[in-house]
């Protein structure tokens, strides 16, 4: 148990330098988390500082794959990979990796774009 | 030198904060009752008029000053109406009972209203009036304040505060450590926005707090702006008592305890060996992602202090940032740092 609580930080500083080498800017993931919520998904979410939208548009391949990378190191296999944007603005808070529950699986996986404030970065 | 030092509002923190002031500490300051008036700030506790009075009468044993902070930049008009105006007098009336030392208040007409209504209460012009002109400075002197604490945007406006201090004879106080982004886009709509939030009224219910989310963003993108914030530094506060100014307040009520403790320690010491991060107040949340050795900015201010404020044209504050600023990294569990430039070209390389 001890080992899967290391790779948590572990995971947050991987996640924090590979985007900031594939960027090649400052990045800033505040907290990493790994979740079970109420109705049965369980997953990761990493909130984070310094990401805008146009870098979702230009780096959505790296993005994808480090937060795959992640994922499986923690021992997730996300139905759902997606970025959570502050509404009306550019600002990319959050990157959340989820193994989805099957009422989630409709709300959330059967569309193109389920919130508009969600940015689907992949889908299994 | 006289420090004004923040307090997050239970009894716990201030038992806690007296038990390490040094001999600069003249004040503790706190939030008031957002019952009846709200703030400019985020504030974890509402202390209710009986906890307040303990405090005070606890303070007065310890020979320090309690000050009483109802500095919403927003009423919504309420201080102009019949109800408000007895609603504000009658809570003012109390503080005034319970021997509070000072009020700082944000509103003009409240200014006016304690100066006229409570003569024997100090009244403070909080940061957030905006006074970054002897002009205004003088307006608010003439409605009555015994107390001005300035606009954090003049911080390194050198020959501004010479100018206020010329021309006003009332206390002078600079706001230290709040390091809010120098001419701040989203400054006056997120103290409207925490006014609404703490204050009588139905409060939004907001998706996030947009402003906050900005401002660290922008930081992070553009981490030279931490460099522009107008904070200052311990070891600097002695240029500003040379203009004339010696009261110096610190910000972070919203802090934890051995945050608060530890700026004050490091202010009243005049010197701090460490992360300039540490002290401050509104981009905390960076501290553990950039590390700025504060002993590196010594003699800085001497560049601040013939600053024409023109970045486009000077680059100072650019250049330092990028010789100062490291950035903390976390791989195989240990923390080290890089320059702003390994983390800019590592792009390259990779």
């Amino acid at each position: 148990m001890r080992d899967f609580l290391n790779k948590i930080p572990e995971s947050r500083g991987k996640l924090e330098s590979t985007i900031r080498k594939f960027k090649g800017a400052p990045v800033y993931i505040i907290e990493l988390k790994v979740f079970g919520t109420a109705c049965g998904c369980i997953g990761m979410l990493a909130d984070l500082r310094g990401l805008q939208t146009e870098d979702i548009e230009v780096y959505d391949k790296q993005f994808v794959a480090i937060l795959s990378e992640i994922s499986r190191d923690l021992g997730l296999k996300p139905h759902l990979i997606y970025a959570r944007t502050l509404p009306g603005s550019f600002e990319v808070v959050a990157f959340t990796a989820r193994e989805l529950c099957s009422r989630c699986k409709s709300d959330l996986a059967g569309f193109e774009k389920p919130r508009p404030d969600l940015i689907i970065l992949s889908k299994a | 030198m006289k420090l004004i030092v923040p307090h997050p509002g239970h009894f716990l923190a201030l038992k806690e904060i007296c038990k390490e002031a040094t001999k600069d500490v003249e004040e503790i300051y706190m939030a008031g009752t957002p019952e009846v008036l709200g703030s400019g700030r985020v504030t974890l506790h509402a202390p209710q008029l009986d906890e307040i009075e303990k405090q005070t009468q606890y303070l007065h044993e310890k020979k320090l000053k309690m000050g009483i902070a109802l500095n919403p930049s927003c009423m919504g008009g309420q201080h102009l109406t019949s109800q408000g105006y007895n609603m504000f007098k009658w809570y003012f009336g109390k503080l005034n009972e319970i021997g509070v030392d000072s009020v700082t208040v944000a509103e003009p007409y409240l200014i006016e209203m304690l100066t006229k209504e409570f003569p024997d209460m100090k009244v403070v012009v909080s940061t957030i009036s905006h006074v970054d002109s002897a002009e205004r400075a003088k307006y608010f002197e003439e409605l009555g304040a015994e107390a001005i604490t300035l606009d954090t945007n003049i911080n390194r406006s050198f020959e501004i505060l010479e100018n206020i201090r010329e021309v006003v004879d009332c206390e002078l106080r600079l706001l230290v450590n709040e390091a809010c982004l120098y001419k701040c886009p989203f400054r006056y709509f997120h103290f409207n926005l925490f006014s609404h939030m703490t204050g009588l009224g139905n409060k939004p219910n907001i998706f996030s707090d947009y402003y906050y989310e900005k401002c660290m963003s922008f930081r992070v993108r553009y981490p030279e702006l931490v460099i522009k914030s107008p904070w200052i530094r311990p070891e600097d506060l002695g240029v500003y008592e040379d203009l004339g100014i010696d009261y110096f307040k610190m910000s972070g009520r919203a802090n934890t305890i051995k945050w608060i403790v530890d700026c004050m320690k490091a202010y009243s010491a005049r010197s701090y060996d460490g992360n300039l991060m540490d002290l401050l107040d509104c981009p905390s949340e960076l501290r553990d992602m950039f590390y700025i050795p504060n002993k590196d900015l010594d003699g800085v201010i001497k560049q601040w202090m013939n600053c024409e404020r023109f970045c486009n044209r000077c680059g100072f504050c650019k250049a330092t940032a990028e010789r100062v600023i490291r950035v903390y990294e976390f791989t195989d569990m240990k923390r080290r740092t890089l320059s702003l430039r390994e983390v800019k070209t590592k792009c390259a390389i990779s």
